[in-house]
């Protein structure tokens, strides 16, 4: 039965514009957001190896001076290569952010970190923004593959399958044909497979072509696939519950329609508002004006303060010679402790700006159980290591990279030793690794998706059952 | 007999309960979203105030200062809500919501609200705006798609002809009833956000000469969706096949469209990336003078000449305090680096739009929303004049606190000189002023163009039907 519901469908695909259209701009759009992605993808690349040959040049250039047995450039008599700061200002590195196999199918996510960020002790990862420079009136609408698998796919479905059933009922024949196929459900429920199979084709041949543009591997790839068909799993199973009791096609068209408007319209934007709400309207005064406060605060802060807090930081200082020294925080010293003092500080607003970042991520959570369409996007992103979540573990590496870097700032500057090549070799192999989102949880958001299409399919087929059952009526007197 | 249709369609829509449930909720949707967003228009605005009162105590706490330990101290300027917020947010939340001002650079807006609104803030926001341009659009499709297609159906509309009703009367009737069913959520959005702004407690943000430009221009998308409606369901053959295009259309026109012309601008006129944007400014910038670097060559040369003027031999000796002119010159060539850059920036941003603009041509839908957020006070445009004035406000403060350094009576090489709390407190706050109207419609001819056309392209196509229902050579 259902090899015949497919070539029927297939038959009437070919027969209906309106359902060839479809396809075709289903799989336009598809191949649309494929582009995209990759341009992203491309220009991500291309930052990230434009930061490596900047970090590559200033360290050549560091090591061609040790090598000549210098410690400043000629027309830079100021710099001396054999203190700390310097040493750290020559090293040049750059914090980078690897490109997933699959960083190209959300583009349009909201991610506010960079791809590449110099590391220094001065560095603030905190009032950095995305890679690029967007125009948020073009922002607002991206076509990538979460639009397309999570807005078109729905609609896809939708064209190729409100006819199912909703016709026959139209014309009257419904009834011959049950008794054709034995049950309603008999032609019913293969007719929705064979439409779900066709749409799932196409969703597979277009994260297919992600998978071949952006070099996954067939792992991510599966994964990909698999979000896609249970996202036509769902949906399918909500067209069966439609059609399943539509009178004429048009209900079927405004049911189905309803269903979408909510499920892919207003539920996401209603998620979006109440995230959106729920971010404090202060203005990020924790991160402007305290900020300035408290950096100002460090910068007049008595020497004798500032060494108490630093040995608060690193108790070690406080068991070297340089402690017994009056005043042990000269010139050199205390700039760098006061460095690293508000490096320390960018960590504790960190913390509580990731705190802030997990409960804002708490609603995305929440409303992939209302809409699958939000868990679609949940998922995907996380599998492009991509997005919020992506953003602010970046950021979270890169505020741990720049306390480490005014740490060792602060611990060469203590001894006063001069530093040499083999120091600075010591420096840049100690460097950061990039960073490499990680695809945690990305499974997760899947959950409430085949929660969806468990209950819309049972739900369809108990209506499909309910309407066979026959009509009770009054026994008839035995007399 | 146009009313009369008209009054029919509404009685019709009236006894038909079915109707009630969409009806209904898109009538409760509008309201609850002008409630809520207005609402919290309010809140940002309160907290704007606070913000700036936070920081302004915090400049005035600091009494008296070196003038350039407080150009690095610096100053905020935060971004406020636009006039009309409340019923169209735009594209604010993506938009940075703070500049930090201070010597030396142009401060650049950062801490959009997306960026801590996890996954779904990629979403739009619902606010009145949103379900006037998306939902009661597709409220009109369902009920005008029915609406015509009833009456031919059941043969009333071929007896409402035999009996000498005008074809067109019949078609504005229908076309009347849906736009007035429009012009009241339209109504309903506008009155819950005036009264919510009130009971608020915020009527001074009214934004009243905004508001019949925004209720104008909604009146006249609506029309063009009502008559688009009904000039579709009277020229298609069947029911169906009018709701199949006009969902097509409304598909196209709000998900497809917008984002290709996205797109395309995107690709027409790209934007350098942040890196190498901040890379050119830097070697521009290090083309020039460097206040902090007293071996400068630039500076050199205006010390020489400043020595020469004053008929001294040392900068100890000038009558002023040479670093303070030292910085101003740093800053005035840094000026115009910013100039040209952020120029060249905003002029691509600026191109973008353009084209973005060009494509509301082809799709009304398009066009109003562009329009309806540059009414609001919530576009690009507006963010940018923003940013403009915040600048220019930066300027005139670091110069006069530059002034102060030269002139203020220390001398060169004093870093311990402080300008008088009084002095420091005198230098005002950043206080945006909104744009005005004409100057923001500027930008935004072709989508005004665009609806013009559209509604009377429409209409026109409504008449013709009539005109050919009437001769017959249209099915009815």
């Amino acid at each position: 039965m259902l090899r015949l519901a497919i070539a029927f469908e297939l038959r009437a695909l070919l027969r209906r514009r309106s359902a060839a259209v479809a396809l075709g701009a289903f799989l336009a759009v598809g191949a649309i957001a494929l582009l995209v992605g990759k341009g992203r993808v491309t220009q991500w690349r291309e930052e990230v190896a434009k930061a490596q040959r900047a970090q590559d040049e200033s360290i050549a250039e560091a090591r061609d001076l040790f090598a000549q047995g210098r410690t400043s450039p000629a027309d830079e008599p100021w710099i001396d290569l054999r203190e700390p700061s310097w040493q750290d200002t020559y090293a040049g590195t750059r914090v980078t952010r690897v490109a997933g196999p699959l960083a190209g199918i959300a583009a349009g996510a909201v991610d506010s970190a960079p791809v590449a960020f110099k590391l220094d002790r001065n560095a603030n990862p905190l009032t950095t923004g995305g890679y690029r420079i967007e125009n948020p009136e073009l922002q607002a609408g991206s076509v990538d593959l979460v639009f397309v698998l999570g807005i078109l796919l729905p609609l896809l479905l939708g064209v190729l399958g409100l006819e199912v059933g909703a016709r026959e009922r139209q014309e009257g024949i419904d009834r011959l044909v049950a008794i054709y196929a034995g049950q309603t459900r008999g032609f019913l429920v293969p007719r929705v497979v064979a439409v779900a199979f066709i749409a799932g084709t196409s969703a597979t041949l277009v994260c297919v072509g992600a998978g071949l543009a952006f070099g996954a591997g067939p792992r991510a790839l599966a994964s990909l696939v698999g979000a896609a068909l249970l996202h036509t799993a769902a949906w399918s199973g909500l067209l069966l519950a439609v059609v399943a009791r539509a009178p004429s096609v048009r209900s079927a068209a405004f049911a189905f329609g309803t269903l979408w408007m909510v499920l892919a319209v207003l539920l996401p934007t209603a998620a979006a508002e109440v995230a959106l709400s729920r971010v404090p309207p202060d203005f990020v005064l924790a991160e402007s004006v305290d900020a300035r406060a408290s950096r100002r605060d460090v910068w007049e802060r008595e020497d004798a303060a500032a060494l108490r807090d630093l040995y608060a930081l690193l108790p070690e200082l406080r068991r070297s010679p340089v402690a017994a020294e009056t005043p042990p925080l000269d010139r050199d010293r205390g700039r760098a402790a006061k460095r690293l003092l508000a490096a320390a500080q960018r960590v504790e607003r960190h913390r509580a700006r990731r705190a802030e970042e997990v409960r804002a991520q708490a609603v995305s959570e929440q409303a992939a159980w209302l809409t699958p369409v939000v868990a679609l996007g949940l998922a995907l992103e996380r599998l492009a290591g991509v997005g919020p979540e992506a953003a602010s573990a970046y950021r979270e590496h890169l505020v741990a990279a720049v306390e480490a870097r005014a740490r060792w700032v602060v611990t060469k500057a203590w001894t006063k030793a001069p530093l040499g090549a083999n120091d600075f070799e010591a420096l840049i192999a100690a460097a950061p690794q990039a960073h490499r989102a990680t695809r945690e949880g990305w499974s997760a958001p899947l959950l409430p998706i085949l929660v969806w299409a468990l209950v819309a399919w049972m739900a369809a087929l108990t209506m499909l059952a309910a309407g066979e059952r026959p009509a009770r009526t009054t026994p008839r007197d035995p007399r | 007999m146009m009313g009369l249709v008209a009054r029919l369609e509404l009685a019709h829509w009236r006894r038909n309960r079915a109707l009630w449930r969409p009806l209904l909720a898109t009538a409760l949707a509008v309201l609850a979203a002008a409630v809520w967003a207005t609402a919290e228009d309010a809140a940002q605005r309160e907290a704007h105030r606070e913000a700036a009162n936070e920081a302004r105590g915090q400049w005035e706490a600091q009494g008296a200062k070196h003038p350039h330990g407080m150009a690095h101290f610096g100053d905020f300027a935060f971004r406020p809500a636009g006039p009309l917020a409340r019923l169209d947010r735009g594209v604010q939340a993506r938009l940075g919501k703070v500049i930090f001002m201070e010597g030396h650079r142009q401060g650049a807006p950062m801490h959009a609200d997306v960026a801590r609104a996890g996954t779904v803030a990629r979403f739009p926001r619902p606010d009145a705006a949103f379900l006037l341009h998306t939902l009661v659009p597709l409220l009109l499709v369902f009920l005008g798609g029915a609406g015509l297609a009833r009456d031919r159906e059941s043969g009333r509309l071929k007896l409402a002809l035999v009996h000498g009703a005008r074809a067109h009367a019949v078609l504005g009737g229908h076309t009347l009833a849906l736009w007035g069913l429009g012009l009241a959520l339209l109504g309903l959005g506008v009155v819950a956000a005036l009264d919510t702004n009130v009971e608020c407690g915020d009527p001074a943000h009214a934004a009243i000469e905004r508001l019949p430009a925004f209720v104008v221009l909604h009146a006249l998308f609506l029309a063009l969706v009502a008559a688009g409606v009904v000039a579709a369901t009277a020229w298609l053959p069947s029911a169906r096949a009018a709701l199949l295009t006009l969902l097509a259309a409304w598909v196209l026109g709000t998900a497809l469209l917008p984002r290709a012309a996205a797109g395309v601008a995107d690709a027409w006129f790209p934007l350098p990336s942040q890196d190498d944007f901040q890379a050119q400014l830097r070697a521009s910038r290090e083309a020039g003078p460097d206040g902090h670097d007293p071996r400068d060559a630039f500076i050199a040369t205006r010390r020489e000449a400043m020595l020469r003027e004053h008929g001294v031999d040392t900068v100890e000796a000038l009558p002023l305090n040479f670093d303070g002119i030292a910085m101003q010159l740093d800053e005035e060539f840094g000026n115009r680096v910013w100039d040209e850059h952020y120029g060249a920036l905003s002029h691509q941003l600026a191109r973008q739009v353009r084209a973005v603009s060009l494509a509301a041509l082809v799709n009304p839908f398009q066009a109003i929303d562009n329009l309806s957020m540059t009414l609001a006070g919530t576009d690009l445009a507006h963010d940018l004049a923003f940013q403009e004035q915040a600048e220019a406000h930066r300027r005139e403060l670091i110069a006069k606190l530059n002034h102060e350094h030269a002139y203020g009576g220390s001398r060169t090489g004093d870093w311990s000189a402080e300008a008088s709390a009084e002095f420091l407190a005198a230098l005002g706050g950043f206080t945006y002023r909104v744009p005005p109207l004409a100057e923001a419609l500027r930008g935004r001819v072709a989508e005004l163009v665009a609806l013009t056309f559209w509604a009377l392209l429409l209409l026109a196509l409504q008449r013709r039907a009539a005109r050919r229902l009437e001769r017959g050579t249209l099915a009815c």
